[in-house]
């Protein structure tokens, strides 16, 4: 997983929860000796999923309701670094139309290693965007966060409707949200 | 921010280590497009070798090829003088030949034996034959050693001028010939006359015991700058497996002993409508007639009109 993320997380809790927490849940999931995020390095997704399991027994909220939370933050920071993603949008649905087949394409162009899911849109009807999460990683509900986030920054009135977890190659590797434009499309 | 030295010690010292981990990716990443941009510049330095390598190989080629050519030509153009000085030079003695046998004849032929008189015949009609061929063979060479270059002329006047010269056998087979307006060629005009001389006259030779002899000219101008002709005849046609022959020199395919000829005629015709960039061919159904078809460059103006001419 790209450092990128790591930065954002530590700057997340940083930011939420003091540098006297970060401190402990580094030392708690990585030891003493790790993390030492830089945006330019890349580091095992499990890493990830150990700090935000680490950041759940510290604050005794649920790792996924953490991931999620996280989610929503980096898609606001997604959004202010690269202004010409969401520039000329005005609503979701073109938006997360465009994740697949733009912007994580973008993102394998800059940095060909970097480890994407497959982020699948589909309009049942016009008022409605089915986004469909697959991975090989379980990051489901950091992909909810994306969505609350991408919602909260466009501020259209579209609610998530529903979040389906699918079967997957494991817990949290796939799911589906169902987008619902308020008042038709 | 905390009041924890210790902590403030730590995120120190991972910012520390994370700055230092960036500065080596960063000097990895600097090499890596470094040594990348290296081999580009030895790939396109290689490329542009290839090339010109390769450009000056084709450039060999072509002064290779151009130079064959030009020995080619030389060497063809060798071979049709020595053609044209051969058959020249043969025609004296030949008619030498001829005209003693002649004389012998006319001499001694009440006091031969019949069977050496018989001989006599046969010598002369040979050397005759000879002749034909000799004359023949100084007529296909002349057709690129004597041609006078293409300049515009009326294919109209060209038959007109052919049918004039076959007037007399033409009227004696009560021929009937039609022809069609014509456009204006870029051709040696003395060339095109005898080209359409050959193939009337051959519509003549070769026509069907039970008709009367029509023929006609018609003629097409294509898009490509060519035009294309068409002399049909109403004849005993040719076989398919005779066509090609037909065209080749002192080759006379097709059932002829009781028509003269030495086969020269249509060799000519095709080499003079190659010589003016054309092609010839010719269409028949046996027994019903043949058509000869054969292109030839437009004369400028007609040739921008385009369209056809009344065909
Ligand atoms: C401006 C918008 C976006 C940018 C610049 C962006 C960029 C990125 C980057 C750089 C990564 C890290 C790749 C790696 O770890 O190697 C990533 C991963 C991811 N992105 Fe996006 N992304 C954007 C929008 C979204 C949205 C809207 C969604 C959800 C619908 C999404 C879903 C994900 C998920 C779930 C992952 C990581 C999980 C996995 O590895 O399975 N992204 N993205
Ligand atoms: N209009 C025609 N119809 C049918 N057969 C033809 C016609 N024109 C030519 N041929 C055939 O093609 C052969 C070759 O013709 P070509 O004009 O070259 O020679 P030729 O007429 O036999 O002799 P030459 O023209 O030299 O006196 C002829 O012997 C004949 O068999
Ligand atoms: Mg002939």
């Amino acid at each position: 997983m790209k450092g990128i993320v790591f930065t954002e997380f530590t700057a997340f809790v940083e930011g939420r929860a003091g540098l006297d927490t970060l401190d402990r849940i580094i030392d708690a999931a990585v030891g003493e000796s790790g993390g030492a995020y830089t945006a330019l390095g890349t580091y095992n997704h499990r890493e990830m999923l150990g700090l935000v399991d680490a950041l759940a027994t510290e604050t005794g909220q649920t790792p996924e309701a953490l991931m999620t939370a996280f989610g929503e933050h980096l898609f606001h920071r997604f959004a202010e670094m690269n202004p010409a993603f969401v520039a000329g949008l005005d609503h979701p649905f073109p938006f997360l139309e465009q994740v697949e087949t733009y912007i994580h394409m973008e993102v394998r162009k800059l940095y060909p290693d970097a480890e994407l899911p497959t982020i699948a849109t589909e309009r049942p009807d016009a008022a409605t965007l089915c986004v469909t999460y697959r991975s090989r990683r379980p990051f489901a509900a950091l992909a909810h966060g994306l969505v609350e986030g991408c919602l909260d920054h466009f501020g259209a009135p579209v609610t998530l409707r529903a979040r389906e977890d699918l079967p997957g190659e494991g817990p949290g590797t796939a799911a589906r949200f169902t987008l619902v434009a308020e008042g038709g499309g | 921010m905390s009041e924890d030295p210790g902590v403030l010690r730590r995120h120190l010292d991972r910012e520390r280590r994370a700055r230092q981990a960036a500065e080596t990716i960063a000097e990895e990443k600097t090499r890596e497009a470094f040594q990348a941009n290296e081999s580009l510049k030895r790939l396109n330095e290689d490329l542009e070798r290839q090339v010109a390598e390769r450009t000056a190989e084709l450039r060999a080629a072509r002064d290779e090829a151009v130079a064959a050519q030009k020995e080619l030509q030389r060497s063809n153009a060798e071979l049709e003088n020595f053609a044209y000085s051969v058959s020249h030079d043969l025609r004296e003695p030949l008619r030498m030949v001829h005209s003693y046998l002649e004389l012998i004849r006319h001499r001694a032929n009440a006091d031969l034996p019949p069977q050496v008189a018989d001989y006599l015949d046969r010598a002369i009609h040979t050397t005759e034959r000879m002749q034909g061929m000799v004359r023949g063979l100084l007529e296909y060479a002349r057709v690129t050693t004597h041609g006078s270059p293409p300049a515009p002329v009326s294919a109209d006047a060209c038959v007109k001028a052919a049918v004039e010269n076959l007037e007399l056998g033409l009227e004696e087979a009560r021929v009937s010939i039609t022809r069609d307006p014509l456009p204006a060629v870029c051709a040696d005009s003395e060339q095109l006359a005898r080209l359409f001389q050959n193939l009337i006259s051959n519509a003549v030779k070769y026509r069907h015991p039970g008709r009367r002899p029509a023929i006609h000219v018609a003629a097409r101008k294509r898009d490509d700058g060519m035009a294309s002709f068409r002399v049909s005849d109403n004849g005993r046609g040719l076989a398919a497996e005779d066509k090609e022959r037909a065209f080749q020199l002192f080759q006379r395919p097709g059932d002829n002993t009781a028509i003269d000829g030495t086969g020269i005629g249509l060799a000519v015709c095709k080499r003079m409508v190659e010589r003016h960039g054309g092609s010839i061919d010719v269409e028949s159904t046996p027994g019903e007639g043949a058509t000869f078809c054969f292109t030839l460059p437009l004369a400028e103006g007609d040739a921008a009109e385009g369209g056809s001419a009344a065909g």
